[in-house]
């Protein structure tokens, strides 16, 4: 039994979102890499979540892994970057900044929601504490 | 004496309110949480809650409605339209759940309170 209702569930959820956000954050940044580690452009990375039970046994989140999106990216002609082909031709990232973005503020809503939860919890926790003032 | 007031059916129908609505505030806070999950279903407190809670009140029961606060938690689903992954929880609806359980529990507080003071009155004779 936990002193404050559902605080872990929260805190699980919290800790996926922000995760979440900083994955996007990852993908604006390397919009425009056209070359990693590995050679090839830059792959979006996506996060994906799954179920988990927090310390006091109630259902939370937790973020599974972060894998690559391997959807192909776009090309570009452009002969004379460092990056192209033979025939001229620049592979690009598969990071679309419309899709990111629409992530982003889904992520940043959950999270509001997320704390918003948090100030209940800890009202909820107060009030009991208060009972017979 | 005092222990016939304190297990009067309507003192005793509001702490087993109090425990179910923090139980809900988990219930809702792991919904809210998992509102990104893939194929996660909305869960809530078991519908059948309410029908014993009115019974042990309708009866007097006491001795029921200390067993009232023992809850099923069930998967609740056709409140929100299910996302292409299979998740059922809607985010607004969740937050507005969450506040008006938290109002509920805000009330019963205050009406255990005021009979621990009622109480208090009787015994000192004094207001406050």
């Amino acid at each position: 039994m936990d002193f404050i209702p559902g605080i872990g569930a929260t805190a699980g959820g919290l800790d996926a979102q922000r995760t979440r956000l900083e994955v996007i954050a990852q993908n604006l940044a390397n919009i425009h890499t056209t070359k990693t580690a590995d050679g090839g452009p830059y792959q979006r990375q996506v996060v994906n979540f799954s179920e988990a039970l927090d310390a006091t046994g109630n259902s939370s989140v937790r973020v599974e892994s972060v894998t690559r999106d391997l959807s192909p990216g776009g090309a570009r002609f452009d002969p004379s970057h460092p990056h192209a082909d033979e025939n001229g031709r620049v592979q690009m990232p598969n990071v679309s900044l419309s899709h990111e973005m629409v992530d982003m503020l889904s992520a940043s809503r959950a999270y509001e929601a997320n704390l918003s939860a948090a100030k209940t919890s800890r009202n909820l926790a107060q009030k009991a504490l208060e009972i017979g003032r | 004496m005092i222990e016939a007031l304190l297990n009067s059916p309507n003192y005793q129908a509001s702490k087993a309110i109090l425990d179910v609505t923090a139980e809900r505030h988990r219930v809702m806070a792991s919904n809210l949480a998992n509102v990104h999950t893939p194929g996660y279903q909305r869960m809530d407190i078991a519908e059948s809650f309410r029908s014993n809670l009115q019974n042990a009140i309708k009866e007097q029961d006491t001795k029921e409605l200390e067993g009232v606060g023992a809850l099923e938690i069930e998967v609740v689903s056709g409140l929100a339209p299910e996302s292409p992954d299979g998740n059922t929880v809607n985010l607004e609806r969740e937050l507005m759940y969450i506040s008006q359980n938290a109002l509920e529990f805000e009330a019963n507080t205050q009406f255990v309170s005021g009979s621990l003071a009622r109480l208090k009155m009787a015994i000192t004779g004094r207001t406050s």
